[in-house]
């Protein structure tokens, strides 16, 4: 087994784990903090259930933190949605805290505002204890107590506060002063999933469809570079959507072709002229390989990381787009809208 | 010469066996590595007071000495470092950068020409790789 680099590499001490010895010795450091009153920052809201009514769940203030309510209109209606962190890196025996209010839920409060635990790259939620709430009877905030994430150590997570509501109680709930001790955010910048496929290795269009179609082998849960010439423009929305919708093949004329669903343009920014883009442009797209009924394609949320050889200055970030979350009004989460009216990122949007 | 160094690696490594984690510290010359800048280029092994053999090789451009810091420098691009096999299955291995070195420093495990880092996370002190899947390293035939 070899560690090679491609820089000068200074190393202190090489730890090799057997499967199966999971603890990480990673000594304590710094801490995470947020105190939410001063920004939202890299937080992000994901809505499961959001009513029709309601534009927004979750909001940020500089005097409450974030804050979260599906009552409005002398109306208490029926949600499901997360606060999520930013990635956050756990060292060894990393403990939360958070100071936090509530009124106005069910007397089983601790059911109605719950805390889950979100290890990157992963869909799936743990939920852990909050030891402490308030009695609900006023806006005096109270410390979360010590929540022990040591289970957590090495990893990289998201720490996700949901909030739940309904008919009969749709309580109001505000948190601030988040803190993970023996941990940092994640690194800012493109995270190289795979070191295998970085620009200058990136996939050609028969790689990428060959890496779809043998996906059981793959982890298709990552974004990944595909290069390409476009060999047709579908459609580019330049006023509502913002993207483009185009094929990529090895030649311009080539009869396989991979499909670039929903993409932004260079450097993630917004299509703003159907100029942009032409057939035998030669691009480079950063995006999630998939396959969409038969046809294989770049997911949505992708962007041209390079555009006949010409890579922005500023350095891109792999999540510089938010994730599009879009829900049926049923509240069952969709991949993708069709026909019909949709909530997107917690809004509204008709197909 | 370089065949002949792999071959007594092999041999030196061949009987080595080690039944849990392992921990290898370049905090300290225990190695034997040359404390002079750059002056290891070519592939050669070192073996610790444990009797765990190493191989490394430098670049063209840079080699591997140790800096009396406390750190073993190697590099540039294109060295390597190369661990002996062991008698059971890893999927995780961490890599302890000097404090404050490069956060920009990019590596990748191999097994063979194979690279089987899963997930490449960079930190200043820390990198921190997680293998595709669990192997059984074997001792490398540097090319």
């Amino acid at each position: 087994m070899k560690i090679s680099s491609k820089h000068n590499l200074q190393i202190t001490k090489i730890e090799v784990y057997k499967v199966g010895e999971e603890v990480d010795p990673t000594p304590a450091g710094d801490d995470f903090e947020a105190a939410l009153t001063d920004a939202q920052g890299n937080w992000t809201f994901e809505d499961v259930v959001i009513p029709e009514d309601l534009s927004y769940i979750w909001s940020q203030s500089s005097t409450y933190g974030m804050k979260a309510s599906a009552f409005a209109n002398s109306t208490k209606y029926v949600s499901d949605s997360y606060l999520v962190s930013p990635a956050i890196v756990l060292q060894e025996n990393s403990v939360l805290t958070f100071d936090h209010a509530w009124r106005y839920g069910a007397e089983d409060i601790a059911t109605q505002l719950t805390l889950w635990v979100r290890e990157a790259d992963a869909t799936e939620k743990t939920q852990v204890t909050i030891p402490n709430y308030s009695d609900g009877t006023s806006w005096s905030y109270v410390s979360s107590g010590e929540i022990d994430l040591s289970a957590y150590a090495g990893k990289t997570i998201q720490l996700c506060f949901r909030y739940t509501s309904n008919e009969d109680y749709a309580a109001t709930w505000e948190i601030k002063n988040v803190k993970v001790t023996n941990a940092k955010a994640a690194e800012e910048g493109p995270v190289l999933k795979d070191p295998t496929n970085t620009p200058e290795t990136a996939y050609s269009v028969s790689e990428a469809i060959n890496i779809i179609s043998n996906k059981s082998d793959y982890d298709m849960s990552k974004k990944v570079y595909t290069k390409g010439v476009i060999t047709s423009i579908k459609s580019i929305d330049v006023s509502q959507y913002v993207r483009a919708q185009y094929y990529i093949g090895e030649t311009v004329d080539a009869e396989t072709t991979l499909y670039v669903y929903n993409g932004y343009y260079l450097n993630g920014k917004d299509f703003t002229d159907n100029e942009q883009i032409k057939v035998g442009d030669e691009v480079i797209i950063y995006g999630m390989l998939t396959l969409y009924n038969t046809t294989p394609e770049i997911d949505q949320n992708n962007y041209i990381y390079s555009l006949n050889g010409e890579t922005p200055v500023q350095s891109i970030s792999a999540d510089v787009r938010k994730e599009q979350v879009i829900f049926d009004l049923s509240g069952r989460r969709v991949e993708k809208a069709v026909k019909g009216v949709y909530i997107v990122n917690g809004k509204k949007v008709v197909f | 010469m370089k065949k002949l160094l792999l071959s007594l690696f092999a041999v030196l490594t061949a009987s080595f066996a080690m039944g849990q984690t392992v921990t290898l510290d370049f905090t300290t010359n225990d190695w034997g590595f040359p404390e002079k800048v750059n002056i290891g280029v070519e592939t050669n092994t070192f073996t610790n007071s444990n009797g765990v053999t190493i191989a490394l090789t430098g670049s063209t451009d840079a080699g591997y000495y140790f800096n009396t810091d406390g750190y073993l420098m190697l590099g540039k691009n294109g060295a390597s470092l190369s661990l002996p096999a062991f008698d059971f299955d890893t999927e995780k291995v961490i890599v302890y950068g000097k404090a404050g070195a490069s956060a920009a420093t990019l590596s990748n495990i191999y097994v063979g020409d194979e690279a089987v880092t899963r997930r490449l996370r960079v930190a200043p002190h820390l990198i921190h790789l997680r293998l595709q899947r669990a192997i059984r390293p074997q001792v490398l035939c540097i090319p």
